[in-house]
């Protein structure tokens, strides 16, 4: 046989035999075999030495070309087989991604609080301070000053707690409207919130209860900027033009005073057990501030006009949340807690 | 307040349903409801009672006949008011009430061919006994629900605010819906229909009644009101009793005046109005025995007292069956007066809750004209007597209400011309010049309406306060402050909440006793009026909360809990706010790691170390320098495993295990661990500052230094290990320290390794990096170092051997 078809079986029988080559073992000894140093290309190659001059350059060219394709074969062939290799390790460790997840589960805050720190964010984005107080209060914070005269009815709207002649639990969070005119004066633009306390217990109250109220003071604070603030308030809280309906009402601290529905989330306007068939959620107190709250903090009633407006927390997280009775968020029965996990 | 509409339709003509004007008033400012009076029930009819005998053999059964003027029907009652020539409401057989259709029935071989019915039956909410009786004088054989109202009557159920007393009564609320309807109030006036009155013998203390009248009648007779008074009494929602105590109910529900009648022949001398004498007793009609106060208003004869003024009758004066002679009373008391007794007593009536929202001062008079002559109308007698206390006759006071004022409240201007009409169409009579009004107040809204503001208020709710159109205001920004204790305590609870804790809100109240049994500070602020004796104090501690919360979810099979609460303590002179942890059970699970081809499923239970680790956590994210944990020493923890939390020196709060005693005796798990912080300090003090209070970590939170960047590290560290051998109770931290006061290059200290060994002693191995800002040290010097270090550990701990 001459050396160039010896070349040629050898190129044949190689790129047969790397085809074949399944694992990269496999595939070193085929390196070895062919172009090791003892290969066979290298024998075949030590061989050309021995051939007539003419033969010699055309045999040389050719081993050469081969080794290049070989080596180039074995390369190639070499991260095919690196990769399969790796595929299959990591197929090896395939994780079953559907199974539960190690370690502590994330925990719920409470509705209540969950309810009033989105109402405060609201109104701290809207420019509003927050403002707080005690729990135990002043009577005179709590009634006198917000124009509650003594032995008046308007004293039964809040069935309030007594410590003794001086001190009581707060009735409500505008006691935190009078300590901050006592001590700032206008432009004021507040919002308190805290745990206030009544004594009535049933499926709609609870002895202890939340709210949220706000009040600016400035020169021209007008009854028609009380229903803007009020209309920005419950597009946020509830969703953009919902019903929103103005009743005269009345509270000491406030004059005019209105009550404020929104349109029932529930059968929106139609009538249901919630809304009583009216088609309409009482959700909010507010009003301009009445001129002798103005009197007992010193700031004049004909320079300053102001607007103040208050909501249970309560009372929105059951709509929010269609919690039937307000009893149950004061249980701390985890079961109950825990469906409130999460931002909303 | 329950109103029947026909009633009100004695006051203003409209076409209007009732449901539209019980709206129409809600939106104006008087809450109401609309509902409709008992069933309607068709086939119930008239008919007139003909003869009425005792069923022999039978105790209470009744057979009576009864016509329709058609035909007769007999029929068995049990009611024992079912008298010969009455009428009643009748069904006979077929017809179906409530569901249920009425037969025929056999009973001691006596066919009942219907049933003689009550109002009950018919679906009023009253209290009836036996059948529901009609006028004598009524037609049989006509409709019985068109004869009564049933199902198709409509009431008016109103809830009026504390300042609107005007609007309780049928007149009063006409009046309003009349304005707010802009239609015509058809009012009137009544006179005695006698004449030529004698004056009664009467004292009148000047302080205890504004006005004081009092008409005698004599020879009336007691006997069931008419139909129609009754009807209006049934529907809103009062029992009819007799003819003069209706009249009396009639009226104040009519015309809005308290009325009370007495039997004049139990009325012992001379009557008078004066304060009551202290510990006077007095028993009233409702026959309960009230002790009376100095402040109280009696009405007295010369033995004792015989009612309390504005609130309620005596038991031995009143209006029973025999009496013939009649002293009708008409006051105008003091509404705190009333309101302050009323309260005392704890006795709430029609009467006391018409005078704390005072009376109409000009419309005494008529009422009690009216009653007066309903009385003798309906009861016979004659009006004979009267006493008038000298009236103070009510002068309308005026309001000056400048037109620029209603714009810089309202926002928008309200023509002067416009402004006066709707407060005429109130009643309120109005004078107007080019800039302001002046508005004559009625007596009816004088304790409502006394500044221009007031006037504003009825102007825009009469022009309806939906109409204004909102703007939006600028919110002042020169007041603006960020509220760090907001941010603080909202940070606290997604901190809280990151930590796989669950946020509770446990009540303020709590009893003497629950602190008592945990052995956590007492309370210091009692209520004096709790609702409920567990809940008579106030709290000091959220640790009864979370344990009273434990408890409750443990009996509900839920084991593993891992709860906070940030809520408020109430003491003598402050308030705190707090932040309580409690865990118990498991912390975590899940498949927590994998080897080969094996997924193991792994439970961890909460631990010491684990509360550390949020205590921990939580004080270096407000930036806490300086946190040490000393030994604690309170009563429901366990002695050995609780540590109190020391921030710059000073006791910031605890954590630590239950005492297994206190857990055996609440019958809690013994692996249940509790934390308390302080976070803030609340002063009661208006002007006190509250942030700047040491020993809080909202104080920590406010003054912690802001973080600067370092240079990184240029040199390489070394690291070595060191293991010593020291007394088992010896703290980690006492040889971590001493090492971290040794020499300037120590970078870090680790500890990775305690056990115990013989002799009560532990091995405690760590890993201490060296580095040096300018240079690499070389082992050597490390070496040096961890020899410096030995020599100083066996200098301050004289039993340590190295390991
Ligand atoms: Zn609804």
């Amino acid at each position: 046989m001459n050396p160039v078809e010896e070349l040629n079986n050898l190129r044949e029988e190689a790129l047969r035999e790397l085809a074949g080559a399944e694992e990269l073992k496999v595939l070193e000894s085929l390196r070895v075999a062919f172009l090791g140093k003892k290969g066979k290309l290298t024998t075949i190659l030590k061989s050309i030495g021995k051939l007539p001059q003419d033969e010699r350059k055309e045999t040389g060219a050719l081993s050469n070309k081969i080794k290049k394709e070989l080596e180039a074969c074995i390369k190639e062939k070499s991260s095919t087989l690196k990769a399969s290799s790796l595929e299959m390790k990591m197929a090896d460790e395939r994780m079953d991604i559907t199974l539960p997840q190690h370690g502590s589960v994330t925990g719920a805050a409470h509705p209540v609080n969950s309810v009033l720190i989105e109402i405060c964010e609201i109104f701290i984005s809207m420019g509003f301070s927050m403002a707080e107080g005690p729990e135990v209060d002043f009577e005179k914070y709590n009634f006198e000053m917000l124009n509650f005269p003594e032995d008046h009815p308007a004293r039964d709207m809040q069935d309030t707690f007594y410590i003794n002649n001086e001190l009581l639990l707060r009735a409500h969070t505008s006691t935190v409207q009078i300590r901050t005119m006592l001590v700032q004066p206008p432009p004021v633009a507040i919002i308190a919130s805290g745990k206030v306390y009544r004594k009535d217990a049933d499926q709609t109250h609870s002895p202890m209860f939340h709210q949220i109220e706000g009040l600016m003071v400035d020169r021209a604070v007008t009854f028609k900027d009380l229903r803007g603030i009020v209309r920005i308030l419950l597009d946020n809280i509830f969703h953009k033009d919902i019903p929103i309906r103005f009743r005269p009402s009345f509270f000491p601290f406030t004059e005019p005073s209105a009550e404020v529905d929104i349109g029932c989330t529930v059968c929106n306007g139609a009538g249901c057990k919630m809304c009583k068939d009216s088609g309409w959620l009482e959700i909010m107190g507010c009003g301009m501030v009445d001129p002798n709250v103005f009197d007992s903090v010193g700031i004049d009633p004909l320079r300053f006009t102001g607007l103040a407006f208050g909501m249970g927390v309560e009372r929105i997280a059951m709509l929010k949340y269609r919690i039937p009775d307000i009893r149950m968020l004061f249980t701390n029965n985890m079961r109950f807690n825990l469906q409130f996990r999460g931002l909303r | 307040m329950k109103i029947p509409f026909s009633w009100l339709k004695d006051f203003i003509d409209t076409d209007m349903p009732p449901e539209r004007v019980a709206e129409i008033l809600t939106e104006t400012g008087v809450e109401a409801g609309c509902e409709v009076f008992g069933n309607d029930t068709p086939g119930v009819i008239t008919v007139k009672i003909l003869s009425n005998e005792k069923r022999v053999g039978t105790e209470k059964l009744r057979k009576c006949v009864v016509t329709d003027g058609k035909r007769d029907y007999t029929v068995i009652t049990g009611a024992n008011n079912a008298l010969t020539g009455s009428c009643a409401l009748f069904a006979p057989a077929g017809v179906t009430i409530e569901g249920n259709e009425i037969a025929h029935r056999e009973m001691g071989g006596v066919t009942s061919e219907g049933m003689l019915l009550s109002l009950q039956e018919l679906g009023v909410a009253c209290q009836d006994e036996g059948i529901f009786l009609l006028d004598d004088n009524t037609t049989p054989g006509c409709d019985g629900c068109e004869e009564t109202g049933l199902g198709r009557e409509r009431i008016i159920e109103i809830e009026a605010t504390p300042n609107r007393g005007d609007v309780l009564s049928v007149r009063g609320l006409g009046r309003e819906i009349a304005a707010v309807l802009g239609i015509e109030f058809k009012d009137r006036n009544y006179a005695l229909t006698e004449v030529g009155l004698e004056e009664l013998p009467f004292e009148i203390d000047d302080s205890s009644a504004h006005r004081y009248r009092g008409i005698v009648i004599k020879g009336a007779v007691v006997k069931p009101s008419s139909l129609l008074v009754r009807l209006r009494l049934i529907k809103s929602g009062l029992q009819p009793i007799n003819n003069i105590v209706d009249i009396t109910n009639y009226i104040l529900y009519q015309e809005g005046q308290p009325l009370h009648a007495f039997d004049l022949s139990k009325l012992k001398g001379n009557l008078r109005v004066r304060r009551a004498i202290d510990k006077e007793e007095i028993k009233t009609i409702d026959k309960e025995v009230y002790r009376l106060a100095p402040g109280d208003v009696v009405i007295a004869d010369d033995k004792s007292a015989v009612a309390v003024a504005g609130v309620m009758g005596g038991y031995d004066t009143r209006v029973d069956n025999e009496t013939s002679d009649i002293f009708l009373e008409a006051a105008l008391f003091d509404p705190g007066d009333v309101r302050r007794t009323s309260k005392r007593l704890g006795l709430q009536t029609d009467s006391s809750y018409r005078f704390e929202r005072s009376i109409d001062f000009d419309r005494l008079e008529s009422a009690q004209n009216l009653a007066a002559n309903l009385i003798v109308s309906a009861g016979g007698g004659k009006i004979e007597k009267l006493f008038n206390s000298t009236p103070q006759p009510y002068s309308p006071k005026e309001v000056i209400l400048k037109f620029s004022e209603i714009e810089r409240i309202l926002g928008e201007p309200v023509e002067g011309e416009k402004a006066v009409q709707y407060l005429s169409r109130l009643g309120i009579a109005c004078k107007m010049t080019d800039k302001s009004l002046t508005a004559a107040i009625p007596a009816f809204r004088a304790s409502d309406i006394e500044r221009p503001v007031d006037l504003i208020e009825e102007i825009a709710r009469v022009q309806g306060y939906n109409n204004f159109a909102p703007s939006y205001p600028r919110i002042p920004s020169e007041c603006f402050k960020v509220n760090q204790s907001f941010l603080f305590e909202s940070r606290t609870r997604d901190f809280m909440v990151a930590c796989s804790l669950n946020e509770v809100v446990n009540y303020t109240f709590l009893d003497e006793k629950s602190c008592d049994d945990l052995g956590v500070t007492p309370p210091e602020v009692a209520i004096s009026n709790y609702l409920n004796i567990n809940h008579s104090h106030l709290r000091t501690s959220l640790i009864p909360g979370v344990i009273h919360t434990t408890i409750e979810n443990i009996r509900q099979g839920i084991a593993d809990i891992a709860i906070f609460e940030l809520s408020t303590c109430i003491f003598t002179n402050h308030e705190e706010k707090r932040l309580a942890i409690l865990v118990t059970g498991k912390e975590a699970g899940g498949f927590g790691f994998k080897k080969g081809k094996i997924s193991f499923s792994t439970e961890e239970a909460w631990s010491f170390l684990k509360i550390k680790r949020i205590v921990n956590n939580y004080l270096s994210m407000l930036g806490a320098p300086a946190v040490e944990y000393r030994v604690e020493d309170l009563s429901f923890l366990h002695p050995y495993e609780s540590a109190k939390i020391v921030v710059n020196g000073q006791e910031t709060g605890f954590f630590g295990k239950i005492n297994p005693g206190k857990a055996d005796f609440l019958d809690l798990p013994k692996d249940l661990w509790l934390a308390e912080l302080k976070l803030s300090f609340i002063s009661r003090d208006v002007h006190e500052k509250t942030a700047d209070k040491a020993g809080y970590l909202y104080n920590i939170f406010l003054s912690a230094k802001g973080r600067a960047f370092k240079e990184l590290p240029k040199y390489p560290s070394i690291a070595r290990d060191l293991a010593v051998v020291v007394d088992e109770k010896l703290d980690a931290e006492t040889v971590i320290g001493e090492v971290r006061r040794c020499a300037g290059l120590i970078e870090d200290v680790n500890l990775f390794d305690i056990y115990f060994v013989e002799g009560q002693k532990k091995s405690i191995a760590l890993s201490i990096v060296f580095r040096a800002v300018d240079r690499t040290l070389l082992d050597e010097e490390a070496d040096a170092l961890i020899a410096d270090i030995v020599k100083r550990l066996k200098k301050k701990i004289p039993d340590m051997t190295l390991r």
